[in-house]
């Protein structure tokens, strides 16, 4: 089990997500190896579907990097994406997967720190939960 | 299978030799490269010349850069204005350094992230399509609504640059809130004269068409194509086509009337304004009885505004140089935070006014006539050395409450603009664009905003005469089509988007095709409706994408496929 490295999707908002994920690079902060970054203009932008194919497609874990609230650039983009998480929840518990493999967490264009403690933080909880079940069944 | 040009970056030595030389072995043994070429520094204008040059040769169907982040390419290539003979479309960036080389402990990581994150981003390039450029004629027509300082300066700076403006007042005559004060708190100048000035300089003007007593009663279209209906004092309605509109709509005010506020003594701010307008020496009568002790209590009502310790302060210094009254202000805090308000505030302090903050609200009663105030001084630290201080005082002055005026929730419905903190028209950003609204075309100013001083309002004004010449002195406008985009044959006009569309881009309207919701006894040539997002007023959001429950929206720069690209999972 040592080698498992946990497979994750990043959603960052062009916004407050990537501006993060540039400073964390250029704060020279360390990442887990397996994290795959996904651009998005807005956090609205992602649909339940994608973090659900994310999950389906081999991610152990899928994380939403968005505004804070109130702090969108869209107005409510980072809340609508925050409603798509909570029903993407609903649907994973039914088929027996942990809510965890998916969570949003809001952030500034400044917080490169928060954004990779984050993710590294991310990483041990899906260690400690497992690989992802679906992987190949569906 | 489509050809990609390759340009490794080196940002200037911050991806080692040795790095970039195992990239580019990596890079050349993939099947679908055109070419790849190296350079030092590709943000810099001659290595973009270099660049121009090798894309004019063709051979590809998109590019990607790898080196640093994306937003770095996006910045320059735009500051540097440079034509590149390639949609800028068809770019993407592999940001290697940020995202594997700077994150990765060991070296091998970060050659094994950089392969997956290049071989993603291409995938990401076939998936791109070129998008073009539009533009949008604007023809030099604005409309204004609120004749007051802010929209009749407004209209002023627009006719002296060539732009018609028909400007709109609910009232019988303009001036609006500005005409109740009687001097300003940092200039020399007589209200009303100046006012009276500027009035009929606005009515004399050939380019500004007045409408007084009038409303707006409908707007259809977007940026460039308003069609605002208008009814005018006789009740016949116009419809105007304008380019932009300016809201400049003002303030109420409300008082407090209950109780001992409802009293003879106890008077507003405004009317305070009037009984020093009325005379010039002393002695100052009110109620047939001379003045000699004023009170203000400030804070009561608006307790973040600075408008009302503005003033006070000014009123206070008039009291005492020219009444010889005494005054004391009463206030939680003294907002000074305005141009020149911190020399007044001293010239007050050393005329003698008495400034007394207070925590609790004062109690207020009547003694002999006279307003008698109560109230703990806070000044010293220790609770019980707090001396209680009481004022008799022939007036009262308090503040009254700034809110909306009534009209601004329907006019926020009619021009599909949002709502602010208690009920005020809300700016797109508050920090950086505090003019624009969330619709493209729609700009507020002055205090239908946040209610202000005059002096603020004025640079406001000049703000939004800036804006609306910028964005019509070239004529049109110009954009990307990088927009979201309606199927109408898949739309079941749901109303999800128009109601989602944080600028308000989306209406519904006809289109000539056929729906492939049938209805049973529509013939097919009926028009049917379908949403429609108007390019020119779009943002790129994806909101609406993403809510789609019949996905019959695709966002052009980044589409569907482009995400699943990214994700770099398994098919």
């Amino acid at each position: 089990m040592s080698t498992f490295d946990p497979k994750i999707v990043a959603f960052c908002c062009d916004q407050s997500g990537y501006p993060a994920a540039d400073m964390a690079g250029n704060l020279k902060l360390k990442l887990p190896k397996n994290v795959e970054i996904v651009r998005v203009p807005c956090a609205g932008r992602i649909e339940t579907i994608f973090l659900l194919k994310a999950l389906e497609r081999g991610a152990d874990g899928v994380l939403v990097f968005a505004c804070y609230e109130e702090n969108c650039q869209f107005l409510r983009g980072n809340l609508r994406a925050k409603g798509r998480l909570s029903y993407a929840h609903r649907m994973i518990e039914k088929i027996g997967l942990e809510k965890e493999r998916i969570e949003i967490c809001h952030l500034a264009t400044n917080s490169g720190a928060k954004w990779a403690e984050t993710l590294r933080r991310k990483s041990e909880q899906l260690k400690k939960l497992g690989p992802n079940p679906c992987v190949g069944k569906i | 299978m489509p050809r990609i040009g390759i340009f490794i970056d080196a940002l200037q030595g911050s991806i080692p030799a040795s790095f970039r030389e195992k990239i580019s072995d990596y890079v050349k043994k993939l099947p679908e490269i055109a070419f790849c070429l190296e350079e030092e520094n590709l943000a810099s204008s001659d290595a973009i010349d270099r660049m121009g040059k090798r894309l004019e040769g063709g051979g590809f169907e998109g590019i990607v850069i790898i080196g640093g982040s994306p937003k770095r390419y996006e910045s320059s290539f735009q500051k540097l204005r440079h034509p590149l003979p390639l949609n800028p479309y068809l770019f993407a960036v592999a940001n290697i350094r940020e995202q594997a080389l700077w994150m990765m402990t060991e070296e091998e990581a970060a050659l094994e992230r950089a392969k997956a994150i290049i071989s993603k981003t291409i995938r990401v390039v076939s998936n791109s399509k070129p998008i073009e450029t539009q533009s949008l004629p604007l023809k030099p027509e604005i409309l204004i609504l609120g004749g007051g300082v802010t929209g009749i300066s407004i209209a002023q700076e627009l006719a002296k640059s060539g732009i018609h403006v028909t400007l709109l007042e609910k009232g019988t005559h303009l001036g609006g809130k500005t005409l109740e004060l009687h001097k300003f708190y940092n200039r020399p100048l007589e209200v009303q004269k100046w006012m009276d000035d500027k009035i009929s300089e606005v009515k004399d003007n050939p380019q500004i068409s007045l409408f007084t007593q009038a409303e707006l009663k409908h707007l259809d279209g977007h940026l460039g194509r308003f069609q605002a209906k208008i009814q005018s004092s006789d009740r016949t309605e116009t419809v105007l086509p304008i380019s932009a509109i300016v809201v400049a709509t003002g303030y109420a005010t409300k008082r407090e009337t209950q109780g001992i506020y409802g009293h003879k003594r106890v008077i507003v701010l405004s009317e305070m304004e009037k009984l020093l307008s009325e005379k010039t020496g002393p002695p100052l009568l009110w109620d047939g009885k001379k003045i000699e002790i004023v009170t203000y209590l400030l804070d009561g009502v608006n307790e973040d505004i600075k408008v009302d310790s503005i003033n006070a302060v000014k009123q206070a210094l008039s009291l005492q140089e020219m009444f010889q009254c005494q005054v004391v202000i009463l206030c939680k805090d003294v907002k000074v935070a305005a141009d020149g308000m911190e020399r007044l505030y001293r010239r007050a302090r050393e005329n003698g006014v008495f400034f007394l903050k207070y925590e609790k609200a004062p109690k207020l009663s009547l003694t002999n006539g006279q307003i008698q105030v109560d109230v703990k001084d806070p000044a010293a630290i220790q609770k019980n050395e707090q001396w209680p201080v009481s004022i008799l005082s022939d007036l009262l002055v308090i503040s009254e409450a700034y809110v909306p005026i009534p009209e601004t929730e329907s006019l926020s419905g009619l021009l599909k603009i949002h709502l602010g903190n208690r009920g005020f028209l809300m700016e797109d950003n508050p920090q950086l664009l505090r003019v624009r609204s969330n619709r493209r075309g729609i700009f507020v100013a002055g205090a239908c905003r946040f209610p202000q001083e005059v002096s603020e309002s004025l640079i406001e004004a000049k703000a939004v005469a800036q804006e609306v010449m910028a964005l019509l002195s070239k004529g049109t406008y110009t954009y990307d089509l990088a927009v979201a985009e309606v199927d109408p044959k898949k739309c079941a006009v749901c109303y999800t988007c128009p109601r989602l569309c944080p600028h308000s881009a989306i209406t519904v309207e006809k289109y000539g095709e056929r729906n492939v919701y049938m209805t049973p006894g529509i013939s097919p040539e009926a028009k049917w409706g379908a949403a429609k997002v108007d390019p020119a007023s779009c943002y790129g959001c994806g909101i609406c994408v993403a809510e789609c429950p019949a996905k019959a929206i695709t966002l052009q720069h980044l589409t569907d496929a482009q995400i699943y690209a990214q994700m770099a999972l398994m098919e």
